[in-house]
């Protein structure tokens, strides 16, 4: 039988035995339960330890919250991004509409004042607009959307607020050929605002190069002279701006000036025309003044 | 902690092994406080209880059911749990992985893991019974995956301390 005292040893060195301690241990947390909330101490025992604990737990959630940040970033600037992108697609809608929006306006102005056009010794008008313009470098001649259906035929006049345009020269159903005044060989009667001298304006072939013909080389004509429809062919009314003289070249060798002239419609920048035809008989020249007097 | 301040003789046997012990429990400490988002909270597995149980149930741990004490009043602190809560269950569930010591390292992995989940599930039982009973605690049906997903995790926990544990062994304390 082993002594007492080697017992009492091996007892000690054994130390109290895992379900002893957890019963102790069982006790004390559950007496710490029902103390917590309820006594002073064990509130003040909480916040230091807490507080003591607080910078870990601070640094342990460094990297989540760090992870959670650029992520919160990264998916702020892909927004952002998409934003932009939807900002821009927007902002270029808005200027195209703002551009049509200007392009409306100009066509609205442009048909004002074709509507302001005077009536007076006009059998037919008719607003047309251009289609397309001639492929050909050399030739100056236009396309509009109207045609014989709409009333058009060879021989009828195309004109601006700004002037004289052209002369419709062969009819489809719905559409017709325009050819402008410096179209090559086109021939239109005219005379000089100033001194109301007749001549005839011939196309030259290029754009906005027209020429005047046949005018004697003492002729009185010089540059910035005005040239209107004198309304003799019956094609165009009398009276509407034409041209104006550019140059005025006297040839002693020849007897004809060479007199440059630009035409006076702005056909480049247009869209909008319209279709007369003078009615018989000719209005008197007196109306020359009222169209020289268009803006 | 405990295992440092108050070690049993094993631990004492085996020298400086009784900190890395220690160190994976604040390890697995720190990762239950790192902040997760209130849904993966709630179904989040107790990785300390875990480690403890690991230990708990190895022959030649120096943990015991003090280091356990001290680990769940540790997490009533930080998780501002009621003092004591996590501390008596970390305890019973240490005592249970002591009783259970001997049986495990001679069972299969799949049996060890179902005996580890009865005790999760009763820790977690009981943990949420006393939380019931001090404020009305209800219980979210999420929570119930806690005690599986600790399960699973099982495997992984005994894989990562193995090198540890191996540190322990009499043999390998002797080289």
């Amino acid at each position: 039988m082993q002594p007492v005292a080697d017992r009492d040893v091996e007892l000690f060195r054994r130390g109290i035995s895992p379900t002893s301690k957890c019963l102790i241990g069982l006790s004390v947390a559950c007496a710490l339960v029902a103390l917590d909330g309820r006594r002073q101490w064990t509130e003040t025992a909480r916040a230091e330890l807490q507080r003591g604990l607080a910078p870990i737990q601070q640094l342990v959630a460094l990297p989540w919250r760090s992870g959670e940040q650029s992520l919160q970033y990264l998916t702020l600037q892909q927004d952002l991004l998409r934003r932009v992108d939807q900002l821009e697609a927007e902002n270029d809608r808005l200027r195209i509409e703002a551009r049509n929006i200007d392009l409306l306006q100009q066509e609205n102005s442009v048909l004002r004042q074709l509507q302001d056009l005077p009536t007076e010794g006009l059998a037919l008008r008719r607003a047309v607009q251009l289609v397309q313009r001639g492929r050909d470098g050399a030739s100056q001649r236009f396309l509009i959307n109207a045609g014989s259906l709409e009333g058009l035929r060879p021989g009828l006049a195309l004109v601006a607020p700004d002037g004289v345009v052209g002369q419709v020269i062969a009819v489809d159903a719905h559409s017709a050929q325009v050819a402008l005044l410096s179209d090559q060989g086109q021939a239109t009667p005219v005379q000089i605002a100033r001194n109301s001298l007749r001549a005839v304006l011939v196309g030259e072939g290029l754009p906005n190069r027209a020429s005047l013909r046949f005018l004697a080389n003492n002729a009185d004509v010089k540059p910035g002279d005005q040239l209107l429809t004198s309304g003799l062919d019956g094609v165009y009314p009398p009276g509407m701006p034409v041209a104006t003289v550019l140059t005025v070249e006297r040839d002693s060798q020849s007897d004809f000036a060479i007199v440059a002239c630009r035409p006076s419609a702005a056909t480049e920048t247009r869209r909008h025309f319209v279709v007369v035809e003078p009615s018989a008989p000719a209005p008197p020249m007196g109306r020359h003044r009222e169209y020289s007097e268009q803006p | 902690m405990n295992t440092l301040s108050n070690p049993d003789r094993r631990g004492r046997r085996h020298g400086g092994s009784g900190l890395l012990v220690t160190l994976s429990v604040v390890v697995a400490f720190f990762i239950d406080l790192a902040p997760l988002p209130a849904s993966l909270d709630l179904i989040r597995p107790d990785l300390t209880l875990l480690v403890l149980l690991f230990w708990s149930t190895r022959t030649y741990s120096p943990a015991n059911v003090g280091t356990s004490w001290f680990a769940g009043l540790f997490k009533d602190i930080a998780m501002l749990t009621p003092l004591g809560l996590h501390a008596g269950v970390y305890c019973l569930g240490s005592w249970g992985g002591l009783m259970l010591r001997r049986r495990l390292e001679q069972l299969p992995l799949a049996t060890e893991m179902v005996l580890v989940f009865v005790l999760l599930v009763l820790t977690f039982a009981l943990q949420w019974s006393v939380g019931h009973l001090i404020d009305d605690r209800p219980l979210v049906e999420a929570e119930l995956l806690s005690p599986l997903l600790g399960t699973l995790l099982w495997p992984l926990v005994r894989v990562l301390l193995a090198p540890l544990e191996q540190r322990l062994l009499p043999s390998s304390a002797s080289d």
